[in-house]
Order: structure tokens, then C-alpha cells, then sequence
């Protein structure tokens, strides 16, 4: 009996005080075996490497999705007070000449709808072509299906020669997002041809250094394919530590006088990354670039910095004019910062960052509740979102496997210090098979009416979208 | 029965301590293991990923991995399906990058970035270094705690390791590697709280002139039960890579 009850002891101590060789739930003996656990080289399959990377090839891919969108509006704003109080106030004559401009500006902001609802389904559709010797072709093209039909405008001459404004409307839109052609001189040039988009800058959201894509990063859907600046790219590596870039934006304009030059030095500093840049076009003064990407503990640091000598700055006036001003030394600089963590024992489960932008160019006042001014803004084609007054910043949090595998749930943040207006935005991604996504948002603008995010009146926005790749 | 008593009490000591305690050799397997697994030869490979998830069924990956240790470097490079194809992940020195194709742009990673979104780690893919990242498991008087044990027909020493550094994918490993080449078998990994997150099964390697390279590799998720994927290396060739392999164009350019 006492032979047992050591026995028993023994065992149960045995298996207490060596968990980590507790039995192993796989069946080791039919995994691991001496036999065949060798592979001969010359006994694996013999399909080499080149032949995928550098055979011919003709390849079709792309996504399909469908996005709808619900937005309330607000009672009263801006845009709803212009047409209100000017566009009405118009003499009949300037009003029926200008009554397309009018249209469609009241057809993108929603001006005199309540609350909106629109939908859209859109194929991105990539071409990738392939010779040898990396030589390639690649255009990204998005067809979009507007059910509830859109109005495009184009100008045309009647019988009298006048010049006339045609609006037609339409329920199908092509957008060409890049097409370009890719060569190499002798592997040592890396050139790109056409229409094409280019990381210039490395901030989150903003780019101050980023004065060639003309497609700025939409806070809404960050992650979004860009539409390309036509040009002539040249990449010149110098192992990984130094890379030299130039670019030459051949503009919208058969004009040389419209293209811009652009050149880039990035160089490698331990785990630090450091480029100095510059940007020039016929009239305006140059302006230079410097980012970094840096680490420090488990912070991910970057930061942006775009300076000019001299910019010549454009500002509405409440009497329907623009006053031309000429400011000296205009900085714009970004700071982001980003760190992930573990939490509940998945690795980087939460991811926070945050970005904060000056734009010394900037307006420090808000014109947004002077309908006039906002009138000649638009009309002067002088306002670019976020990238209008001095003070930005932007934060965003993912938290990864909500609850479920397969879920994740992000929250962000944009705002407009000067005005102390912004949008946040919640939102869900949720992944329940292979290349098919669902994601849900809920955005809403704060601040006053009359602010840069509340000037359109909208307010809160429900979207789903559903995506496929393939 | 006194004799009986002592010779139990002597069982008993004996069964509290490891299987088999070798002091101080935890640091000379895990150098003889780096050596055996560094390729002092440029290769490439193709590499077949099936990955398994619990109610999605499976997912096939392909990949073209090319690998210089002599600087550490690599590439690995999606060239299916066509989704992900020009995703990419190349290692140079100290630093890591992913290219990702939606938003044209390169972003600093950690070794502990996934590979095509699978269970699959960057750090598996580089030259191994153990000795630079883990410090083992060590006794009250410090020396190393290390175990003799068998998988399948192969006998292993067993050991655990500690990350000296926060970039690594998980804290703590149990590694089992083979007595007589040192190559691991099987890896444990654990999080901070010492939850079972994953196993790593090397269930083939191939000869590399005179070095070891796994061709078979498989990653049982244990906190996603279910999840699990499947790593094959095929194609391997030996021709010397061009330096511009592993630059930032060429890797762009393969790209869509």
C-alpha cells in the first residue's frame, strides 16, 4: 500500500514540477522520423525562381465593391446660406449663364437636400503586363455604376459659334488611376513612364513635403488607390543605403512651361531614414523637403518638413475679390507618432497614432461663416481640404480581433484647430472569408456651423461597404 | 522497507529535477544551430503557403524568397493570388520594410510583422540569431536548464528562451533541436502572460552546401484553435543574386 502511495506521490510531483514536458498533444512519432527528414536538393521540385519573376506574363486582378452612404444634415450652414442669400440674389441674366457651375456645385455638396443617401458600385480593375528583364506595363482602372445617375458638364459651341456649358447626365464613370510603363537601364536606372502615384513624404495623413500627387489622402478611407500625376519617374539605388529619385510632372498642359521638376536624396542612417527634397516649376520659387522615419523604443516617429523662400498666397475678400499677397519663408511641417502593443496576448492588438500638421500659409481665422468669402474661395478654386488653415491634427486607434477573430474595430479623429471644427469617425472591418471584407462606418463633423468641417452641413454619415478581391 | 523508503525519496529528488540538467550549453547549441542554418550562399526559392483558418477553409500563398546571409538579407516577394501579388517584405541589415502595393509605399516592420497576413513570421526568414535575441532558461545558481528529450525516433535536447529584446514576435520559446545537428524540430512560442500562442513544427530541411535550410514548415495556431499553416520550399537555386535584388526599386517594380 505504501509503495503505491509513493509511487502516486512521485508521478504527481513528477508532472507538477515539469509541466514543459508534459505529454505533447501531436502525435510526434508519425511527424518526426528520420526517414526523409533530409530532402536532397536536386530531390525538390526544380521550377525555378526566374522563370516566375521574369517570364512573360499577362495578369488581370482587382476588387469590386459596393458603398453606400446615409448622411443627415444639418439645419442651417454655409453653403445653404450662399444660395439662400447670393446665388438667388443674382441678376437672371449672370444666373442662367452661370446656372451649370451652379448645378454642380449644388449637386456635390447636396446644397437644399435634407438628409442623403447615395450609392455606388465600382470594379478597380489591374492590368499587369510583363516582358523580361522587368521591363512591364500596369493600369489601374476603376468603372463606377452610379445608380441614382450623376451630371457631367462639358463645353460645346451652337450654331453661332457661342461657347455653351452641356450637362449630361450619366450612370456610368471611367476613371484611369495609373497607367504607366516600367523599363530599367541595365538594372542600375529604375524609370517610370506615365500616369502614376509616388510616396513622396512619409506622415500618415499629411505630406507637406508631397507637391506631386495631385490625389491628396482621403481621411475617410485612407487606404484608398489614388489617381496618379502623369510624369517620367527615375529611381537610382545605391544598394539600400542611399536611393536617388527625380521626377518630372509633365502636368495637365501641352505647355513645358507647366512641368515640374523634382528631385529626392534618401539616405540610410541605422534604422533611421532621412530624405532631403526639393520641387521646382516655371514661376514659382523651389521648395525643399526633408523627412525622417525613425524608431525610438516602440515608438514610430515621422515627421515632415517643406520650406519656401517665397509663396504667393491668394485670399478671398467679402466683396467678391481676391487679395494677392506674397508671404516669406512659409514652413509647413508634420509630426506623427505610432505605437502598437500587446493586449490579451495578441501581438500588436492595439495600434495608436496621432499627427499633428502646421501650415504657416494657413488661414488663422475662420472664413467659413462669411458666406461671401467662401463664395469667392470656390469660385477662385483656392481651397484645398485639409490644407486650409494653420492648425491640423488627426489621431487614430485599431484595436485588432474585436471580440472575434476576424474583426477590427478603429476609431479616428481630424480636426481643424483654428476653427475648432473636425470629423471623428468609428468604424468596424470584419473579414468573414478570403477576400471578402465588410466595413461599417459612422462618421460625424463637430464644431460650429459654419467651420470647415461643418460648411457643408453635413453631419452624421452611416456607410457599408462590401468588397470583394480577386 | 527502510531501504525501499530511501531508494523512493531517492526517485522522488531525482524526479523534481530536469530529465537530464546540462549546465552551460544552452549558448553552445544555439551557436552551433545558428552556424548549421547560416547559408554562406546566395539563394532563391519558391515558396508554397497553405493557410488554414477555422470556418474559412484554405488559402494558397505563393512566394519567391531570395536570401543572402553573408549581408542578411532577403526578399519575399506574393506573386499569388493575385490580390496580394507584388506585397512584399525585404530585410537588409538591421531593418525591415513591407511594400504595399494599394497605397505605393515602404513602411519600417518589426520581425515580428506577418507574412501575407498568415500566421507566418518575418523572423523565420532570416538568418538565424538566437543568441543575439534570447538568453536561456536559467537555475537558482545559473546555469542553464536543459533537457534531453525524443520526438518521434529523433532524440532532442529541449531548452526554453527568453527574449532579450522587445522585437521579437513572442517572449518566450521551448525549443527542441536535434542532439546530433542541432537543427530545431519544434519551437513553443508564448506571450507575456505565458498563454501557448503558437507551435512551429521544421518537419524537412534540405543540405545547402554543407548548411541546413527548412523546406517544410508547420504553424499550429494554439490560441486560434483551427488556425493553422502549411510552408513549403521548393526551386531552390544557387546562382549568385544581383545586388539589386535587394534594393527598394526592384522590389517596387515587381509590385502591380
Amino acid at each position: 500500500m505504501k509503495f503505491r502511495v509513493y509511487l502516486l506521490i512521485v508521478l504527481m510531483l513528477h508532472g507538477f514540477a515539469n509541466p514543459c514536458l508534459s505529454r505533447d498533444d501531436l502525435d510526434m512519432d508519425n511527424l518526426f522520423s528520420n526517414d526523409g527528414f533530409i530532402i536532397q536538393i536536386d530531390d525538390l521540385e526544380n521550377e525555378s525562381v526566374m522563370s516566375i519573376i521574369n517570364g512573360r506574363s499577362v495578369n488581370f486582378s482587382g476588387s469590386l465593391y459596393n458603398k453606400s452612404r446615409y448622411t443627415t444634415k444639418r439645419s442651417d450652414y454655409t453653403l445653404k446660406t450662399i444660395f439662400v442669400d447670393y446665388v438667388s440674389q443674382l441678376p437672371e441674366s449672370f444666373r442662367e449663364q452661370n446656372q451649370a457651375d451652379i448645378d454642380k456645385f449644388k449637386e456635390t455638396y447636396h446644397i437644399g437636400d435634407d438628409d442623403w443617401f447615395t450609392s455606388t458600385m465600382t470594379a478597380n480593375l489591374l492590368f499587369d503586363i510583363r516582358l523580361v528583364d522587368n521591363v512591364r506595363g500596369f493600369m489601374n482602372l476603376d468603372a463606377i455604376y452610379y445608380p441614382y445617375g450623376f451630371s457631367e458638364y462639358h463645353l460645346a459651341r451652337d450654331e453661332n459659334q457661342k461657347i455653351l456649358e452641356i450637362e449630361e447626365e450619366k450612370d456610368t464613370d471611367l476613371i484611369l488611376k495609373e497607367i504607366f510603363i516600367d523599363a530599367n537601364i541595365n538594372k542600375k536606372v529604375f524609370l517610370r513612364g506615365g500616369k502614376q502615384v509616388l510616396q513622396w513624404g512619409r506622415g500618415f495623413f499629411f505630406n507637406p513635403t508631397d507637391l506631386i500627387n495631385i490625389e491628396k489622402k482621403r481621411f475617410l478611407d485612407m487606404d484608398a488607390n489614388r489617381e496618379g500625376t502623369y510624369g517620367l519617374k527615375a529611381h537610382v539605388p545605391f544598394g539600400i543605403k542611399y536611393n536617388v529619385y527625380g521626377f518630372i510632372d509633365l502636368g495637365t498642359e501641352e505647355d513645358t512651361d507647366y512641368f515640374a521638376y523634382a528631385g529626392k536624396f534618401e539616405f540610410l542612417l541605422d534604422k533611421t531614414e532621412i530624405s532631403l527634397s526639393s520641387w521646382k516649376k516655371k514661376g514659382v520659387d523651389p521648395i525643399f523637403g526633408f523627412d525622417i522615419s525613425t524608431r525610438w523604443e516602440n515608438i514610430d516617429i515621422l515627421g515632415e518638413l517643406s520650406l519656401t523662400s517665397k509663396e504667393t498666397v491668394l485670399r478671398p475678400n467679402n466683396d467678391f475679390t481676391v487679395t494677392e499677397t506674397e508671404d516669406r519663408w512659409v514652413p509647413r511641417y508634420s509630426l506623427a507618432l505610432m505605437t502598437s502593443f500587446d493586449f490579451m496576448d495578441i501581438n500588436d492588438r492595439i495600434t495608436l497614432g496621432s499627427e499633428l500638421y502646421y501650415n504657416h500659409a494657413g488661414y488663422s481665422e475662420n472664413i467659413f461663416d462669411d458666406p461671401a468669402k467662401v463664395l469667392t474661395l470656390f469660385a477662385n478654386d483656392l481651397y484645398t481640404m485639409h490644407n486650409h488653415s494653420v492648425y491640423y491634427a488627426m489621431f487614430f486607434a485599431e484595436y485588432k480581433e474585436f471580440f472575434i477573430n476576424d474583426l477590427t474595430f478603429c476609431l479616428s479623429g481630424l480636426g481643424n484647430y483654428t476653427d475648432k471644427s473636425g470629423i471623428g469617425m468609428a468604424q468596424l472591418k470584419y473579414t468573414p472569408l478570403y477576400d471578402f471584407t465588410l466595413e461599417c462606418s459612422l462618421s460625424s463633423t463637430f464644431g460650429d456651423d459654419g467651420a470647415e468641417f461643418t460648411f457643408t452641413g453635413d453631419e452624421v454619415s452611416i456607410e457599408v461597404v462590401a468588397k470583394i478581391l480577386f | 522497507m527502510t531501504h525501499l523508503r530511501l531508494i523512493f525519496i531517492a526517485l522522488f529528488i531525482l524526479s523534481l529535477a530536469p530529465e537530464r540538467s546540462l549546465a552551460g550549453q544552452v549558448q553552445e547549441i544555439l551557436e552551433c544551430l545558428e552556424e548549421s542554418l547560416t547559408v554562406d550562399h546566395d539563394f532563391s526559392a519558391k515558396m508554397v503557403m497553405v493557410e488554414e483558418k477555422a470556418g474559412q477553409g484554405k488559402k494558397k500563398h505563393e512566394l519567391v524568397y531570395y536570401r543572402r546571409d553573408s549581408d542578411d538579407s532577403f526578399l519575399l516577394v506574393a506573386t499569388y493570388p493575385s490580390t496580394k501579388k507584388g506585397n512584399g517584405y525585404l530585410r537588409v541589415g538591421d531593418n525591415f520594410w513591407v511594400y504595399r502595393r494599394n497605397t505605393r509605399s515602404f513602411q519600417h516592420v518589426n520581425r515580428d510583422e506577418s507574412v501575407s497576413g498568415t500566421n507566418m513570421k518575418l523572423e523565420t526568414f532570416e538568418k538565424k540569431k538566437l543568441t543575439e535575441l534570447y538568453r536561456s532558461d536559467k537555475t537558482k545558481n545559473g546555469r542553464d536548464l536543459i533537457y534531453k528529450d525524443r520526438l518521434g525516433d529523433i532524440p532532442v535536447y529541449k531548452f526554453i528562451l527568453y527574449a532579450k529584446v522587445k522585437d521579437v514576435a513572442y517572449p518566450k520559446q521551448i525549443m527542441w533541436v536535434r542532439r546530433d545537428n542541432f537543427l530545431p524540430l519544434k519551437i513553443e512560442y508564448f506571450s507575456v502572460s505565458g498563454t501557448h500562442m503558437l507551435t512551429s513544427l521544421y518537419l524537412k530541411y534540405t543540405k545547402i552546401k554543407g548548411r541546413y535550410f527548412w523546406i517544410k514548415l508547420l504553424n499550429i495556431d494554439e490560441f486560434e484553435k483551427g488556425n493553422k499553416t502549411v510552408a513549403d520550399i521548393s526551386g531552390i537555386s544557387l546562382a549568385p543574386l544581383d545586388d539589386v535584388i535587394f534594393t527598394k526599386p526592384y522590389l517596387e517594380n515587381l509590385s502591380n
